[in-house]
């Protein structure tokens, strides 16, 4: 029987992996465990940690802004199936060859250039009543749309907005590789056969792609779960009320407005908790793959 | 033995320069960015705090507002490091951050008869004379309604005369809407924060501080017919209600001071005062009062008013932490105290700084105000972020509607009784 370790590859492997190692201890394990402690304590930043048990949790599951929170997050996410179809078809009517399409291609990735916080700048004078957007939306219908202080509206904007379209410049140049890579007689097939785009797209482009959007799908839960914060805190600071307060908006807020750390450390910890059974979802989907 | 002595005698004199050379004071403003505002009189300040402290450099850093600065404040909190002096919003900020800030006690016995009383009370911990104090106070804050003379006269009402009831003032923003003006300007939630704030002064008058010990309530029916009456003014349209999905404050006192609307709800000190309204719409052009009174209140007329808006503080890491107050005092007190108030249109708590801003007609109005009735404003009485869970209250209430002014009582009170 071959055994593996050290016995059979020397120390090379743990040498090669001595660095990797310590950045994950530094950057990710040590982190995450000091803010499972600090869960555990009242603290506010700097200064001593009182240890006070399970109370942070206790306070949480209590608080109705944790709750408007995890709500609001899952309003976010169920944009992601829209936002995934979407661009999945715009990459494929692109693929088609339309005229011009390298031009709209640049144009829908312009967002992604600029970042999250240019954009949150850009939209709250864009969207606000007296915005430029709303200056349109009056000449023709007669009256605003509240698009900032509407709080069914505040919410769907941001996950329209965020979700949908901002990604779609990256969904876009990613799915279209992904489709570059599908063999063109497989289309040629199709074609023969008499399918159309729409059956073409549904039986060859998706089926194909698979891999793809199941990255993007993951990708985008992880940026709703973790990375919109710049976003929301440049566009709507988590309002108007607790509209469009997210996990991630309230963990900032406890953190950095209130300077109650130790709480915050509790609602990161559901956030973590989150994003780590996204992941194995991840592994699992890319395991299964490569079986 | 002589040669000796003298020798390193001299060789001490000639280093001197060169050891005090190398004293760098760093000063944290957020007030600091604004540069054709308060930067121009702290230049002024700290060339004179330079020239009086030969081999002293001061290293003023402008800083974000809040709610970022207190998380830099935060992170230098947690380094032990960063400046020697730091500006700071008295009440719950200060006191929230009293740990790291240096008791000012034996620096200040000199020049702490100067204050008033009022803003000596609000920075020392707690609210309460005689607790450690950490900072001394720039100047005094207060809320009240200014409002565009020409529009009143445009509208058909005495521009001489505010409308100061709860049935004038209706009646004035009736006929301003009705002659095309927009009543009163918004900017963003702080409408209605800063017009809860007044009302609550002719609600609850100088006891505004039984809200801490819960002997008064939210649900004394003069705050809550003020908070219906508000409920009434946005209905009606009176309040501009775009100005509530502005990104930014400011927004809504430069409409305002471009002539944008008849009435807005501003401060005494720091951003949206009297004379910004008075230097852009003209100086006899502004009118004010300091909040509309309602039949059952109690107290007229009354001026909301913090003490303290905002002071120098020392902080407990400063190698230099004598000369840093001594920074603090030259800033607060005297020449300096004058420099800073007469340019920005800050109201000094200082009591020996003279007043060259005296030209201007609503500043007089706003005085008399002041020495008439005074309440203190509740929102530096509580917790750190007390502002911001109040704030999205008042945008459940009065801007999206989510919750009923019954609601939103019940809702604000819970804040405080936490």
């Amino acid at each position: 029987m071959h055994k593996r370790g050290l016995g059979s590859d020397g120390a090379a492997p743990y040498v090669l992996l001595f660095p990797l190692i310590i950045l994950l201890a530094a950057f990710i394990l040590y982190p995450v465990a000091m803010n499972l402690f600090s869960s555990f304590t009242q603290w506010k930043g700097y200064g001593p940690q009182k240890w006070i048990g399970f109370d942070n949790y206790v306070k949480m599951f209590q608080d109705t802004a944790f709750w408007t929170s995890l709500q609001n997050t899952l309003v976010l996410a169920l944009y992601i199936p829209i936002g995934t179809f979407f661009t999945l078809l715009i990459a494929a009517l692109i693929r088609e060859g339309i005229k011009g399409w390298k031009v709209y291609r640049a144009i829908l990735y312009v967002p992604n250039l600029l970042g999250y916080v240019i954009m949150g700048v850009i939209f709250s004078i864009y969207l606000r009543d007296d915005g430029a957007l709303n200056v349109l939306i009056k000449a023709a219908a007669g009256s605003p749309l509240h698009f900032l202080i509407d709080p069914v509206l505040a919410i769907n904007t941001i996950g329209f907005s965020l979700v949908v379209w901002l990604h779609l410049g990256f969904g876009l140049i990613y799915f279209l590789a992904a489709m570059n890579s599908i063999e063109p007689s497989i289309y040629e097939a199709a074609l023969v056969d008499g399918a159309g785009f729409w059956k073409t797209f549904t039986n060859v482009t998706v089926p194909s792609v698979r891999f793809a959007i199941e990255f993007f799908v993951v990708f985008n839960f992880i940026e709703v779960f973790a990375r919109m914060f710049p976003f929301i805190y440049t566009l709507t600071q988590g309002g108007p009320g607790y509209s469009t307060f997210t996990l991630e908006y309230g963990i900032f807020a406890q953190a950095f407005q209130k300077f109650q750390v130790g709480y915050a450390s509790a609602w990161s910890m559901v956030l973590f908790i989150f994003c780590a059974v996204i992941s194995t979802l991840q592994i699992r989907m890319m395991r299964r793959r490569e079986a | 033995m002589k040669k000796i002595a003298l020798g390193l005698g001299l060789a001490l004199l000639l280093a001197a320069p060169t050891l005090f050379a190398d004293t760098k004071l760093t000063v944290w403003d957020f007030k600091y960015g604004e540069v054709t505002g308060a930067q121009v009189p702290m230049k002024q300040i700290d060339a004179l705090f330079e020239s009086a402290h030969p081999g002293v450099t001061i290293n003023h850093v402008a800083q974000p507002l809040e709610p970022q600065y207190y998380q830099i404040i935060q992170s230098a909190a947690a380094a032990n490091s960063g400046p020697d002096v730091a500006m700071f919003h008295p009440g719950a900020r200060e006191y929230g951050f009293s740990d790291i800030l240096v008791d000012l006690g034996p620096y200040i016995s000199d020049v702490k008869s100067q204050f008033t009383t009022a803003s000596m009370e609000m920075v020392s911990i707690g609210g309460k004379l005689g607790q450690p104090i950490k900072l001394l106070p720039m100047t005094m804050q207060g809320f009240g309604i200014y409002y565009n003379k020409a529009y009143f006269k445009k509208a058909g009402l005495n521009p001489n005369h505010a409308p100061k009831t709860e049935k004038e003032f209706l009646e004035a923003c009736a006929k301003l809407k009705a002659a095309g003006i927009v009543p009163i300007v918004s900017g963003q939630t702080y409408t209605v924060d800063f017009f809860l704030r007044c009302a609550a002064s002719n609600a609850f008058g100088p006891d505004v501080t039984g809200l801490v010990d819960h002997s008064k309530k939210f649900t004394d029916p003069v705050f809550v017919e003020s908070v219906n009456f508000l409920k009434t003014l946005i209905a009606k349209g009176y309040v501009e209600k775009a100005g509530l999905s502005r990104p930014y404050f400011m927004d809504g006192i430069d409409k305002f001071a471009a002539g944008g609307g008849a009435m807005f709800v501003g401060l005494l000190s720091d951003v949206g005062n009297w004379k910004i309204f008075s230097d852009k719409l003209g100086a006899k052009n502004v009118g004010y009062f300091p909040a509309v009174n309602f039949p059952d209140g109690k107290y007229k007329d009354q001026q909301v008013a913090q003490g303290a808006g905002i002071g120098l503080g020392v902080l407990t890491w400063s190698k230099n932490k004598k000369l840093a107050a001594d920074y603090v005092k030259f800033v607060t007190t005297g020449k300096g105290a004058q420099i800073y108030a007469s340019a920005t249109g800050a109201l000094s708590p200082n009591t020996v700084a003279s007043d060259s801003n005296s030209a201007y007609p609503v500043l007089k109005v706003i005085q008399e105000y002041l020495k008439t009735g005074l309440s203190k404003d509740y929102i530096p009485l509580f917790y750190n972020g007390y502002e911001d869970d109040a704030n999205r209250l008042c945008d459940q209430a009065f801007v999206t509607g989510e919750i009923s002014t019954d609601q939103f009582i019940q809702e604000y009170q819970k804040l405080i009784d936490k």
